[in-house]
């Protein structure tokens, strides 16, 4: 039966990644909707091919993983994220002349603040923001395959025991 | 599955053995947890492990005390590396500290399970360096601290976590490459030595070695901790040593991740010696909420081997992840305080260090499998600070750490990054990705261009896995927190036995250096006797 936090990967991917984990910690908390929503919004623009926007069911998955790994990660790793998160909504839509929330800009205003961010002093906040949301989603099959990664390294995703 | 792995595999959580030992959780125990032993041991990491494991073993009553989850080595192989941040790391790796004027922001990683960071680190096993002995013994006053003092420790650890050579063909492409380059521009590369047995080189033992071939102490030590009666306990979070009459006589803490997301409950061990082996972030927490130890020294000193990692891109496919993930070192330039080691991220991690945001980015990200690395690491003079902010201020138990980077260790970047990049431009790099926040790669012509010893250093990214020194081992009261035997001063039976007692930054990997120290130490509790 699956855990109350299981976190489930859209059945259009084959071999998905398997969260799980029964592990018994209830009672936390993962993101704020507000701040999913600007995650979501960065990493559709940080993750936009030639061929357009991520699939939107993917991002679903990036987001509940995501919002996974901060109930879990510990308090001070989400306020980290959360600050990150924080200067990227109100301080990257002025650095491109335009209003804050970064969420509510167009794909394409949104990968030119960023970009202009990520050449400012406060360069850190992008990086940080970039890190956990590449981790998240070049762990996905499909992500490894567009990278040539194998996944050798990778865990075998079955289904976990109770981390005690 | 190792035997050793096997042999623990039999001990379930919970279940207790013929001598009294076993592996527990105190989020299992309903009501305040009270224990009773000869030691109790804070921390079950590269420290805390040897001292219980070698007390257990004496004969000694030992009650191991971990904060974090215990991770069986047969779940690393299972979890993904995000999964291994959020159930092993302390705080999903994203822990920071707060740069002080011209200093870089350093991403200080640290393990928060059973058998603590050396479940996560390379293996890569150095012993202390004779020139850092010499500075201790002429600068410090720790004239027992020989080489020869040491040797018996060093070879005892190096036994009992089989250290061994990493074999040349066990090299991944991308540290060839890097060791052609390197030894073409006039460093001198050597094999480096790791605690594993059947390593397969998967290059992931950051996550947890998957196949039980890294002798982590939670293979290597607290099975035979265990055999021999000792009580591991995860989830538990001491936050105050009790002292009566001037002596430590036990530690008070709680329960954590109780079901239902309630607060634990209260744990209590009454002891006869209490050993703090917290790691040198936390042992000072524990002694300033305590109030023990001299208050001009606890928290101070902290050094952090400040690393830098330079990418690499090739033509050809170099998967840097196939191979040992650290097989190769550098001491060429140890005379100027930089050593250079071997290492790969993660696939996901080196998405991140690739710049650009969308097309450019995803185009980038497209050459991960072309990507070679290697490290740099700072000899570093320290300049770290652990502050505790008060409940009252809004402060939780973790504390805020700053870290002022010295004149001369800031003047470290730029040669050591340029040294890296040239080591892979001469086997023919298409060009590198320097640790510098939002810098498109360059070439080799573009390399001369980038101002890297004038840049504001908070523009690098900075890497730590080697807190160091922030209750540091002096000859005197006045100036140190513990004698050379790791006995905190003024304070009977308190013992400290982590890396926060290494007086100065070892300009190598310490993991092997902070287990021999505790080695020494446990032996000469052990010597002196539990009611001493």
């Amino acid at each position: 039966m699956p855990a109350e936090n299981a976190v489930k990967a859209p059945a259009s991917y084959e071999d998905p990644p398997v969260l799980d984990l029964p592990d018994r910690v209830r009672g936390r908390s993962g993101l704020a909707p507000r701040q999913r929503e600007t995650a979501r919004a960065v990493a559709e623009a940080l993750f936009a091919t030639e061929a357009g926007p991520p699939d939107g069911a993917r991002l679903d998955w990036l987001c509940e993983d995501l919002d996974h790994f901060f109930a879990h990660a510990g308090e001070r790793a989400k306020l980290t994220f959360v600050l990150c998160l924080l200067a990227i909504a109100v301080l990257a839509p002025l650095m491109i002349l335009r209003l804050p929330p970064f969420r509510r800009l167009s794909r394409a205003h949104r990968a030119h603040a960023l970009e202009r961010f990520e050449q400012s002093p406060l360069a850190l906040a992008v990086f940080g923001a970039k890190a956990v949301l590449c981790i998240l989603w070049y762990e996905h099959p499909a992500s490894r395959a567009q990278i040539g990664d194998d996944g050798q390294c990778m865990g075998r995703s079955k289904q976990l025991e109770v981390i005690r | 599955m190792s035997a050793s792995d096997a042999k623990r595999a039999k001990h379930e959580i919970g279940e207790t053995n013929a001598k009294g030992g076993g592996y527990f959780s105190a989020r299992d125990h309903q009501g305040k947890l009270e224990l009773d032993c000869d030691v109790v041991v804070v921390g079950s990491g590269a420290s805390g492990a040897v001292v219980a494991t070698e007390l257990a073993e004496s004969g000694w009553r030992v009650i191991v005390l971990e904060e974090g989850a215990n991770v069986p080595s047969a779940l690393h192989g299972q979890m993904r590396q995000s999964e291994s941040l959020r159930h092993a790391w302390r705080d999903g790796a994203m822990v920071m500290t707060v740069p002080l004027g011209d200093s870089p922001a350093i991403n200080v990683t640290m393990g928060k399970c059973v058998g603590g960071s050396s479940v996560l680190t390379g293996g890569v096993c150095f012993r202390i360096p004779g020139a850092v002995l010499k500075h201790w013994r002429e600068e410090l006053g720790l004239t027992r601290l020989t080489e020869r003092e040491m040797e018996p420790f060093h070879q005892h650890v190096e036994r009992a976590i089989h250290v061994e050579e990493v074999p040349a063909e066990m090299r991944s492409r991308g540290t060839n490459l890097f060791w052609e380059g390197a030894t073409r521009i006039g460093l001198e590369m050597k094999p480096m030595r790791r605690n594993t047995k059947g390593c397969e080189g998967c290059g992931r033992c950051n996550f947890g070695c998957p196949h039980g071939a890294k002798m982590s102490v939670d293979l290597s030590y607290l099975p035979r901790a265990v055999e021999h009666g000792a009580q591991v306990w995860s989830h538990a979070l001491i936050e105050k040593i009790l002292v009566k009459n001037g002596r430590a006589v036990g530690v008070r803490g709680r329960a954590l991740n109780r079901e239902g997301g309630n607060p634990g409950d209260t744990i209590e061990v009454r002891a006869k010696r209490v050993v703090v082996a917290a790691g040198a972030w936390h042992t000072p927490v524990l002694l300033m909420d305590s109030g023990l130890g001299n208050p001009r020294m606890v928290g101070k000193k902290l050094t952090l081997h400040p690393a830098f990692r330079v990418i690499a891109r090739f033509d050809e496919p170099v998967q840097g992840w196939k191979g040992a993930l650290q097989s190769a070192y550098s001491d060429s330039l140890e005379h100027l305080g930089i050593t250079y080691t071997g290492l790969h991220i993660p696939s996901g991690v080196l998405g991140a260090t690739m710049p650009g945001v969308g097309v450019e980015h995803t185009n980038n990200a497209k050459h991960i499998d072309h990507l070679a690395m290697f490290g740099g690491l700072l000899h570093d003079e320290g300049g770290g600070e652990i502050h505790r902010v008060p409940r009252w201020l809004g402060g939780g138990r973790e504390p805020i750490v700053t870290y002022r980077m010295s004149e001369r260790d800031r003047a470290k970047i730029g040669i050591n990054l340029r040294t890296m990049a040239r080591a892979f431009f001469a086997v023919g790099a298409r060009e590198v990705y320097l640790p510098v926040l939002g810098l498109r790669g360059v070439d080799a012509d573009g390399l001369a261009r980038v101002p890297l010893e004038t840049l504001p250093a908070r523009n690098f990214e900075c890497a730590s896995q080697h807190p160091l020194g922030s209750a540091t081992m002096g000859s005197t009261e006045k100036r140190s927190v513990v004698d050379d035997e790791g006995r905190v001063w003024g304070v009977g039976g308190l013992h400290l036995a982590d890396g926060s007692v290494v007086p100065t930054s070892l300009g190598v990997n310490p993991q092997l250096s902070i287990m021999t120290m505790a080695t020494r130490m446990a032996w000469r509790m052990r010597e002196r006797g539990v009611d001493a």
